[in-house]
């Protein structure tokens, strides 16, 4: 009896031992996020929103900075060349014609992948700000974020737009999450796009009288300056003229004095940046990786990296005039003395064998320099310098096109010789497209820009300056005069000038492979 | 003599444990007593005790008396009765008395107390002294071996004793004509009348196939015949001495049902494991290891928990995680069952969706000490090498391509290729003869009462790529005990420190590619013996060739340090008569410890001034405990049933963080606080918990019926409240055909005939956390820390849920020395947990970046069918010879019923080179799971006088190279206009490969011949393809400084029209090197897997050493495999377990041969 009692007892101990774990059920379930913020519990204060935005200006847009935009901006348009494996191809309008399958360069899918990042976290804010605000949060700080929200997913777009053309408008990437064949949309209806997100971001957007806001956030005359280059490129020249003179008359904006300061990291947010993307430079994707492929070696970056990938053609180098100011901030010509790179040693000499990619000369601009030159400041593959997507000259030279094109001479004129006189160069007296178009390239050579003014002119003028671009190399030393340059010249057809879709996208979207639909919504 | 010491030695032991377990039962009775009188003092003829009664009573009062306690289990006195009266003459006398003719003694034990005990051994006092002693030995009929621990006992009696561990006896036994009972489980028993004889040897054979055997099912164990699930099972046997260092590695043919691919020849890492082929589409399809209780998880991307793998994979693009169960020694494991269907499965519930293999270590056996030791030295060879260029091919090479590649001139130093030497040979340099050995001694033993088992080992293995090492230490513990009457208690605990080093591999730049790759003129070292590169000597150029693989291997370090101690404590009662509890607490900690170390150097052109140090410490803590009642009962004719409940409650958390610095002085300390440049910093932590009730009945009739049922239900952290719990019930039947009476007139034919079906529902959850919500991810901007969007939430998500139909059948044969296993599946995975795959368009880039995580969906549908085989044979025991056999064969189709429209009915896969990233596997509705997708090839543009009348490729126009850099021409790769619009494009991608084999086989057979023994495993896979992505790097022809396959020089030029490569085209992307059938093989093989002779040393030699058995032996790993692939190795695997990125030799670490020399030795 009494052991069965024990036996009983042990029995209901065990037993209350199961019972007491088994109602711990749905508190123990409830686990909650240790390293990372629930998107519920965010955006309740100013501080919050203001900072909302942030992101919009760093790490979506890495792949994009990465190689993809010189890739395009200059090596396509034959200010660079380069035999790397993964941008030759660009150089040589060899990449997989459009509409014959997609394009399975890594660069490309980089490229493409990176800017509809920027129009994903872009929709995010513009679709949740709204709704999750914190009632402490003032109408002011909402609008502007929306606005800035509004005006970097407009330049995400025209970039899209200007590369591939016929694209997809996502407003918010959750609604197609389930049906992703989304139609690709014609291309005038992608700019009335654009339009609208630049004009509701000039509405909302901060108006400042001097400068970017808050320490390198767009403003309404940001969205303004943008909104004129986009009027350009759709080629409504009285409207381009029209927003690029308000701007210019509002002075919210200066040319910097000197070209060279324009790419050093301590002028990041000068008073000529009216939009640029805002590095921290801590770890790869967060910075600015440029000048690990421009630098001429890693003597110049001292991080191990500078691969000088990306080589100017000849074509280039012979663009510019004696004097020009802006060829050494540009290129690294034999011989050159840079004294803010290596400071410690008194400045940096470019060998003289020096030869990039073939080109007997080297790529100078956003190379910034050891972190010593830059404060201490970044790591390997990883800068603080700002990328510039727009500035004050770019506003100017918009200016004088659309005078130009507009019959406006003066205004040309006038637009056009402040960008020549800060170059070092002797004003013009009368004004041509070519001297603009001209002006452009070497004001923005190796800035990533060049392509898009070549896609956007007369495309058979645009062809007929491509083929004529020596895009070639130098002999191997030793050198000779006049040099032996073994040629290379391409001659794009039409369908060229807009990229590839990468492959991923057209396997996945059978739109991709059907004609572009009107957009309504 | 030294059994006799130790069965003194345990004797005394389990005498006093004895003691005090009975202490309380004994005492309780004492007074359970009525007074008896003890008044009496009469001390001569008086009866103190009549005759007859009660032993028990008999000392009750003697107890009262004489003021002494005799302690004695209770049912040990009953029906003992006091066979005279006796008259009180003093306690001793008294007890000498009484216990005279006994087959009890006593003995004093304290002051007052006294113990009473069976007899083990008749010492000339019992009823029945013996008459007569037999002795002799015990040995295995195959192969002579001594068997210890063997019982032997007096038919009818409980007389008996055990061998020891020479497999030597010696027993009193009362009569001559007694016959002795020989039993061990696993084994035959055998009964052999005595006869008069005084030396009885005894051989023992196994029951064939063991049916008998137990077979560790989930919560429990079983009689392999009851077993009515689906399950393989692995013995000790087949696995022991094949040189492997990892347990997954070690499965492969091992278990029909099971197919093993290695996903790198690299010491330590990860293998595929798939059971009844692929279930899951992404993500994790590894099956759940339990090791002694413990779950670990197969997933080397520890996806469910930190989805941080242990090493950083250089950027995602290298194939080199390391095995989650490497920790184990395979010379602890007693044996591997396999799980693999829902009725076997489902009692593991939510974690048993991809399978589950149960791994059971050894543990003492009581009355049989050993020390065991293994040692094993080994050499390890490359098998291959590839023809590659030598300088001088290489050299025409350079000329020839440097005059159609644009931009190009021949160099100066190529002038005359004839007087070049050979330059650089880099796979040798690579590939090394590298030495490995391994040590592992164990000690085991036990009583009745408790068994221990204490072993340690060590491994040490470099890899035969040159700076690939893997060293491990293990020690393994488990003690079970027999704590008291109705309580057992038992802990393991499996300790390991695992050091790799990891030089970047399987990745297109990665060391066996570049291997390939690199240039002959470049050299490994300069004159001065430091490392050379390209560039770096006069007459190269400044850009071009690639990093010096064996540089980089020997001086970029990346060690992985992993420690892990993972352990289980249980308590088990027996309640109530056949109803048991048992609760059991099990833990898995880990530490991983991580440090990648690039220092400054100057190879060629190749340069870095700033040296890094990347750190990562992560942390994972792991605990499960579960609670379960075992009810046993068998009713009258057999019916049995053991109905199991219980409870479970889990939680996996994990911490790490990294840093990295930047700016080293010196390149051999690697501390962060030597680093020039502040550190960034990273980390990240989280949990998930789940939570399980469960149910199982098992029911068994006359042997002849089983039926198992079980229900069991989790609930998961990882899922939104609503959609927590699943819900996964399983039931299967098995019906023993030959049991049945009419089968009688069958015995000859057939002995054995089993029937089962099963059906269950398993689940999945191995998914990352929070997926239900929406989170934010903090990332750096140049204003400081910011907030992206981290993924699209889904809270519909739930358990994905596979159900499983089952049917098998076993036979067995001639005397059930052939034994067959057929078992057909189908097995379908419903709501599948997969992250959609969405355009660019909708997600962007990659998560760091700001891109989306796309949502985690429950949403389509997958099909895996299949056959498992297995036939064992074995000879009949004759003196000298034996022989047994396994064949093991494994078919599955796998099949998608249906993907969601949202995925647009294809997942896709890329492969990256660093330049190009191209479609390579396709998945879509209707077909099976990651095959390759591309263009067919029909041949290379030959003819000059039909070319514009073929269809135009790619929009490109058909020119000469002379006028268009970029259009198509002779010499070009012509691929087939499959559906006939004209024009070769994107339309005209198709299916040109499956990864998945047709079957995949082991074959097993061990022979013995005395004191040789010989075992020869091969093992293989049938009908799979493989995209060989390194042929198309060493065969590219696109740009110059590469090296090239030898009869890459056979490309076509207007002057060589018959040539097998197409013309050279600059450009990693340019169309001939599209992914196309041109790189798809057959990756069919038969391999030799292992081959082993043996010696066992003559008994007689080895005893006076006191060595019970010396086993020496050689094997050869790899010997030989038969294949037509021209890669290294055909069991290429999947990248990162990723089963969408199968079969896909992107450089994969090359297996290696293995020839090793071993010592096992039993004391």
């Amino acid at each position: 009896m009494y052991s069965f009692t024990r036996r009983l007892l042990r029995f209901f101990l065990a037993l209350t031992l199961v019972m007491s774990l088994a109602s711990c059920g749905n508190n123990f379930l409830s686990t909650q996020p240790q390293d990372t913020v629930s998107a519920n519990n965010f955006f309740k204060t100013n501080k919050q929103v203001e900072n909302s935005t942030d992101i919009l200006y760093g790490s979506p847009w890495f792949q994009f900075n990465d190689k993809f935009s010189w890739a395009v901006g200059d090596i396509m348009s034959g200010n660079g060349r380069s035999w790397s494996g993964d941008v030759t191809n660009y150089g040589s309008f060899s990449l997989t014609d459009r509409g014959q399958g997609g394009s399975t360069n890594t660069v490309l899918t980089h490229g493409w992948q990176s800017l509809w990042t920027v129009v994903a976290q872009a929709n995010s804010l513009i679709n949740n700000l709204p709704n999750r605000v914190g009632s402490g949060v003032s109408k002011a700080t909402l609008d502007h974020a929306l606005g800035e929200a509004h005006v970097m997913r407009a330049l995400a777009y025209f970039y899209l737009v200007r590369l591939w053309g016929p694209i997809p408008i996502i407003k918010n990437n959750l609604k197609h999450v389930y049906d992703t064949q989304v139609p690709r949309y014609k291309v005038s209806d992608i700019y009335k796009f654009i339009v609208s997100d630049l004009t509701y971001g000039i509405n909302n957007c901060k108006k400042e009288a001097s400068g970017l806001y808050n320490g390198g956030h767009v403003t309404s005359g940001s969205a303004k300056s943008l909104l004129s280059k986009v009027y350009l490129t759709m080629g409504d020249y009285k409207k381009a003229q029209q927003l690029s003179q308000q701007v210019i008359d509002s002075g919210e904006f200066h040319l910097l004095p000197s070209y060279a300061n324009l790419f050093k990291t301590s002028y990041n947010n000068n008073i000529e940046t009216i939009i640029a993307l805002q590095w921290a430079g801590t770890s790869y994707g967060n910075g600015n990786s440029n000048e690990a492929y421009f630098a001429y070696n890693s003597t110049i970056t001292g991080l191990g990296t500078g691969w000088a990938e990306l080589g100017p053609t000849i074509s280039l180098q012979n663009a510019y005039k004696k004097g020009d100011k802006r060829e050494k901030p540009t290129i690294m010509l034999p011989g050159a003395h840079y004294s803010e790179i290596l400071k410690s040693k008194g400045g940096y000499t470019v060998p003289n064998n020096v030869s990039a990619q073939g080109t007997d000369a080297a790529t100078k601009k956003y190379v910034v320099g050891t972190p010593a030159d830059n404060n201490g400041q970044g790591t390997s593959m990883s800068r603080n310098n700002n990328t510039y997507m727009l500035r004050y000259a770019d506003v100017l030279l918009v200016n004088s096109e659309a005078a130009f094109r507009n019959g406006d001479q003066a205004q040309a004129l006038k637009s056009i010789n402040k960008v020549r006189e800060r170059a070092g160069l002797s004003d013009l007296q009368s004004v041509t497209l070519d001297d603009i178009l001209h002006c452009r390239r070497l004001e923005f050579a190796d800035e990533s820009k060049y392509w898009y003014t070549l896609a956007r002119i007369n495309r058979q003028k645009a062809i007929n300056m491509i083929s004529n671009q020596e895009r070639g190399t130098y002999a191997n030393a030793p050198k000779q005069q006049p040099p032996t340059i073994y040629s290379e010249k391409y001659t794009p057809s039409s369908s060229k000038f807009l990229l590839p879709y990468p492959e991923e996208d057209v396997t996945k979207d059978p739109y991709f492979s059907k004609a572009p639909q009107s957009y309504s919504k | 003599m030294i059994n006799v010491r130790l069965y003194k030695k345990s004797l005394k032991y389990s005498f006093i444990l004895f003691m005090i377990i009975c202490s309380q039962t004994a005492f309780g009775q004492t007074n359970d007593h009525s007074l008896m009188s003890f008044t009496q003092q009469n001390k001569d003829t008086a009866t103190y005790i009549q005759a007859h009664t009660q032993l028990k009573k008999a000392l009750a009062r003697i107890e009262k008396k004489y003021n002494v306690v005799f302690l004695y289990k209770s049912d040990l006195l009953k029906h003992q009765k006091v066979a005279h009266a006796l008259p009180d003459e003093g306690l001793s006398n008294l007890l000498k008395d009484l216990f005279k003719s006994r087959n009890l003694s006593y003995k004093r034990i304290g002051s007052r107390t006294y113990g009473i005990i069976k007899k083990k051994k008749s010492r000339g006092t019992g009823q029945k002294a013996p008459v007569h002693q037999v002795q002799g030995t015990v040995t295995q009929a195959s192969n002579g071996k001594p068997l210890p621990a063997v019982n032997v006992v007096v038919q009818g009696t409980s007389t008996g004793t055990t061998t020891d561990k020479n497999g030597h006896y010696s027993l009193g036994i009362p009569s001559e004509q007694d016959t002795l009972v020989f039993s061990y489980i696993g084994y035959k028993t055998k009964k052999v009348p005595v006869r008069g004889r005084s030396t009885i040897n005894v051989k023992m054979k196994t029951t064939m196939f063991s049916s008998k055997q137990l077979v560790v099912i989930g919560y429990g164990s079983q009689q392999q015949e009851n077993v009515n699930g689906a399950v393989s099972t692995v013995s000790s046997k087949q696995i022991k001495n094949i040189p492997e260092v990892s347990v997954t590695n070690l499965l492969q043919g091992q278990a029909a049902g099971v197919t093993v691919t290695h996903n790198s020849g690299m010491p330590g890492a990860a293998s595929s494991v798939h059971i009844r082929g692929i279930t899951s589409i992404n993500g994790n399809n590894q099956p759940l290891y339990i090791i002694d209780g413990v779950p670990v998880s197969g997933d080397a991307n520890n996806t469910a928990t930190s989805g941080q793998p242990v090493a950083p994979n250089y950027g995602g693009h290298g194939n080199d995680t390391v095995s989650p169960l490497s920790q184990l020694d395979p010379n602890d494991i007693k044996s591997i069952t396999v799980l693999k269907d829902a009725s076997a499965e489902a009692i593991y519930g939510s974690r048993g969706a991809n399978g589950v293999v149960l791994i059971t270590t050894k543990k003492g056996q009581a009355g049989q000490s050993h020390v065991s030791y293994n040692g094993t030295v080994s050499e390890q060879e490359p098998v291959k090498y590839i023809n590659m260029m030598n300088l001088r091919q290489y050299a025409r090479l350079q000329n020839a391509l440097a005059n159609v590649l644009p931009g190009r001139q021949p160099r100066e130093i190529f002038s005359r290729p004839s007087i070049l030497g050979n330059g650089t040979n880099w796979q040798k340099s690579l590939y090394r003869h590298a030495l490995k050995q391994s040590h592992h001694l164990a000690f085991s033993g036990g009583n009745k009462d408790i068994n221990y088992y204490i072993a340690g080992g060590y491994s040490n293995q470099n890899g035969i790529v040159i700076g690939s090492k893997y060293k491990r230490y293990t020690i393994n513990t488990k003690i079970n005990a027999q704590v008291n009457k109705w309580l057992k208690a038992g802990v393991n605990l499996n300790g390991s420190t695992e050091n790799d080093n990891l030089p970047i591999n399987g990745s297109y730049n990665g060391a066996v590619n570049l291997g390939l790759l690199e240039s002959p003129e470049v050299p490994v070292y300069k004159t001065d013996g430091s490392f050379a590169g390209p560039g770096g000597q006069s007459g190269q150029p400044s850009y071009g060739g690639f990093i010096n693989p064996i540089a980089r291997a020997l001086s970029i370090t990346n060690t992985v340090q992993r420690n892990k101690l993972l352990g289980n404590l249980y308590a088990k009662a027996n309640l109530l008569p056949g109803l048991t509890f048992k609760s059991s607490f099990s833990g898995n900690i880990r530490y991983v410890n991580d440090d990648v170390f690039t220092p400054t150097y100057k190879w060629g052109r190749f340069t870095n001034n700033q040296a890094t140090s990347q750190k990562r410490r992560q942390k994972f803590d792991y605990w499960d405990w579960k609670n379960y009642f075992t009810y046993k009962h068998t009713f009258p004719a057999e019916n049995q049933i053991t109905w199991l409940v219980g409870q479970e409650a889990q939680r996996s958390s994990w911490e790490g963080v990294s840093a990295t610095g930047v700016g080293y002085q010196l390149n051999s300390i690697h501390s962060l606080s030597l680093a020039s440049t502040p550190s960034t910093i990273g980390g990240f932590k989280g949990d998930y918990t789940m939570a399980s009730y469960y149910t199982r009945l098992i029911y068994s009739f006359e042997q002849k019926y089983g039926l198992t049922a079980s229900f069991r239900t989790d609930g998961s952290s990882k899922f939104d409240q609503g959609h927590r719990w699943g819900y996964f019930p399983a039931v299967a039947a098995h019906w023993d055909m030959y049991k049945e009476p009419w089968m009688k007139g069958f015995d000859n034919v057939v002995n054995r005939l089993t029937l089962k079906a099963g059906y269950g529902i398993t689940g999945n959850q191995d998914i990352g956390n929070f997926l239900y919500t929406s989170t934010l991810r903090p990332i750096q901007t140049g204003f400081g820390t910011s907030f992206a969007m981290n993924n699209i939430s889904n809270p519909e998500l739930t358990w994905e849920r596979q159900k499983q139909l089952n049917l098998g059948v076993n036979f067995g044969f001639l005397n059930d020395r052939l034994n067959a296993n057929v078992e057909v599946y189908n097995k379908v995975s419903d709501n599948f947990l997969f992250a959609l795959p969405l355009p660019n368009f909708l997600k962007g880039g990659p998560g760091y970046q700001g891109g989306l995580a796309p949502p985690t969906v429950n949403l389509g549908k997958m099909r895996n069918r299949g056959i498992d085989v297995t036939i064992e044979y074995q000879t009949q025991n004759s003196k000298n010879f034996s022989w047994d056999s396994k064949l093991t064969f494994t078919h599955y189709n796998n099949k998608v019923l249906s993907l969601s429209s949202a995925a647009s009915g294809t997942i896709t896969e890329t492969i990256d080179n660093g330049y190009t990233s191209a479609t390579i596997t396709k998945t879509v509705q209707g077909g099976p799971i990651g095959r390759f997708y591309g263009y067919k090839v029909k041949g290379l543009f030959r003819d000059s006088t039909t070319i514009r009348q073929q269809p135009k490729q790619f929009g490109l126009g058909f020119a000469p190279p002379s006028v268009s850099a970029d259009s198509v021409w002779l010499g070009d790769v012509q691929y087939k206009d499959l559906n006939h619009d004209g024009v070769i494009n994107s339309k005209d991608k198709t299916y040109i490969g499956n990864p998945n084999p047709l079957f995949t086989y082991g074959f097993h057979n061990n022979f013995n011949y005395k004191n040789i023994s010989l075992s020869i495993f091969i093992q293989g896979s049938y009908g799979n393809d493989i995209y060989n992505f390194t042929r198309r790097e060493i065969t590219s022809l696109n740009s110059l400084y590469r090296n090239q396959l030898a009869s890459a020089s056979d490309f076509y030029t207007a002057k060589n029209t018959n040539a097998k490569y197409p013309r050279p085209k600059a450009g990693q992307a340019n169309q001939n090197l599209k992914v196309s059938s041109r790189f798809v093989e057959n990756g069919s093989y038969l391999r030799i897997k292992n081959v082993q002779l043996g010696y066992t040393l003559p008994k007689k030699l080895t005893q006076q050493f006191d060595v019970s058995s010396l086993k020496i032996y050689g094997s050869v790993t790899n010997l030989h495999t038969f294949t037509s692939y021209s890669g290294y190795t055909p069991d290429i695997g999947s990248k990162n377990q990723n089963a969408l990125k199968a079969g896909i030799d992107n450089g994969r670490y090359p297996d290696a041969r293995v020839l090793t020399l071993g010592l096992n030795v039993d004391f």
